[in-house]
């Protein structure tokens, strides 16, 4: 229940007749709304609800700010630019502005090797050496295997890291920060069992399928397309987990310089299983540009890997003169 | 608004709800003297819209809360979990402030 709402709280301001400014009344002003049409007609630019739970208090600051003179220029410009924004705030509830930014920063921002294993994975039971031309089977055996490969050394990393912060998840969690994080481990885990099981059902149902049979099946591709979206969702909200885990941890300058150095790891592994997945479909499709979208793929990784992890190294050397002990090196950003 | 950045342009600490939450500090206020007490103690002129758009912030996130007023002026106080939030905001900037004074060779007070 809101203040606004609660018994016994002050008179509201309802929405004007039409063709009265709000806050303005006719003969007795109840709760003593301002006389000046000028000032109460400040409040027109506000959402409802907060005219009702904030607008005689608003009115009576003004005036109280004004000493009866009249509204100026710029204040009523500002006054109109605070009403505006929060008419929007009530359009769009914060709630859907944090779910939308959330799902760009998902599929656009750091998010994106999350969506991108979970693509793989969930293709990966499909038979996809079947799909290759004759002549070509060899690259998509061979992209099979780079894929396995690097998946294998970004699991590795994202092992290593964890046995990293071991001893400071412990600390963590025998100073009570179970609770900090149970419920986010509790939807991790839940929705790892839906994820597991879709592509569990997958391996079984689609093994024999070819790609040409997965986008001429609709069952299966929305089966792909859903077990892609339980995949993420359950990678997301361990990733989620672990950064919330992570902000909370007691690490020295050591151990972050190492989970740096293991983080760059794990992205640039990630660009690389894409590329290999890119060269795979190349395959497939015959398609010199897949390939060439592969290659600068791989380039890519390459030298961004260079630039990240020859700082991240200095970082393991040691702690620069003047850093604080356990101190995060802030970047920006 | 009054005068918002430090000499060479560098912006001053302005954020409205830190500046509310530091004058509710010192015992419950309306609107007005809200305004009046941070344009004192901070030097910052904040507007009717900027000063309630922060007093609707604060009192969603249960810093601020609301008492009984007399006739139109409503005041508000400070929450515990507002004097727990102002807490760590204010370690945070006296120790960028510390670090900084320090480096200047200006002897940064750690208290």
């Amino acid at each position: 229940m809101t203040p606004a709402e609660e018994p016994g709280s002050r008179p509201h301001l309802q929405d004007p007749p039409i063709g009265r400014e709000p806050g303005v009344t006719s003969g007795e002003e109840p709760g003593g709304r301002s006389r000046d049409p000028a000032v109460a007609g400040l409040l027109r630019w506000y959402p409802r609800a907060w005219r009702q739970r904030y607008g005689e208090e608003f009115l009576a600051m003004v005036e109280d700010g004004l000493d009866g003179q009249r509204p100026t220029w710029p204040l009523t410009v500002s006054v109109a630019w605070a009403g505006l924004r929060e008419r929007g705030r009530a359009l769009v509830s914060r709630r859907v502005l944090a779910w939308g930014a959330r799902g760009i920063g998902f599929v656009f921002g750091r998010w994106w090797p999350i969506w991108m294993t979970a693509y793989m994975l969930a293709f990966f039971p499909t038979a996809v050496e079947a799909s290759a031309p004759g002549g070509r089977a060899w690259q998509v055996t061979a992209a099979l295997a780079a894929i396995v490969a690097v998946t294998t050394l970004t699991g590795l990393a994202v092992l290593a890291g964890g046995l990293v912060a071991f001893p400071a998840v412990r600390r963590f969690l025998r100073a009570g920060g179970w609770a900090a994080i149970r419920r986010r481990v509790a939807w991790a885990t839940g929705a790892t069992v839906v994820a597991g099981g879709a592509l569990t059902g997958l391996s079984l149902g689609s093994r024999s399928h070819t790609y040409a049979q997965l986008n001429t099946s609709p069952v299966d591709f929305f089966w792909v397309g859903g077990t892609a979206l339980a995949l993420m969702g359950a990678l997301g909200l361990w990733a989620s987990t672990a950064k919330v885990t992570a902000r909370q941890l007691d690490l020295s300058p050591r151990q972050r310089s190492a989970e740096a150095v293991l983080g760059v790891l794990i992205l640039n592994g990630v660009t690389v299983m894409a590329s290999a997945n890119t060269t795979l479909i190349a395959a497939v499709h015959s398609s010199v540009s897949l390939l060439f979208l592969a290659v600068a793929g791989l380039a890519a990784a390459a030298v961004r890997g260079r630039m990240q992890l020859r700082p991240a190294m200095g970082r393991a050397r040691g702690p620069r003169r003047g850093s604080g002990p356990g101190r995060h090196v802030y970047r920006g950003g | 608004m009054a005068s918002r950045r430090a000499p060479g342009g560098l912006r001053r600490a302005n954020d409205p709800p830190l500046l509310i939450l530091v004058s509710l500090a010192e015992g419950p206020k309306h609107g007005h003297a809200l305004a009046k007490d941070i344009e004192d103690f901070a030097g910052v002129t904040l507007g009717p819209g900027a000063l309630y758009g922060a007093i609707t912030r604060l009192d969603e996130r249960g810093l601020i809360e609301p008492l009984p007023g007399d006739d139109r002026r409503r005041p508000y106080r400070i929450t515990s979990a507002g004097s727990t939030a102002l807490a760590g905001a204010l370690a945070d900037m006296r120790r960028i402030a510390h670090t900084g004074l320090t480096r200047l060779g200006l002897g940064g007070s750690p208290a």
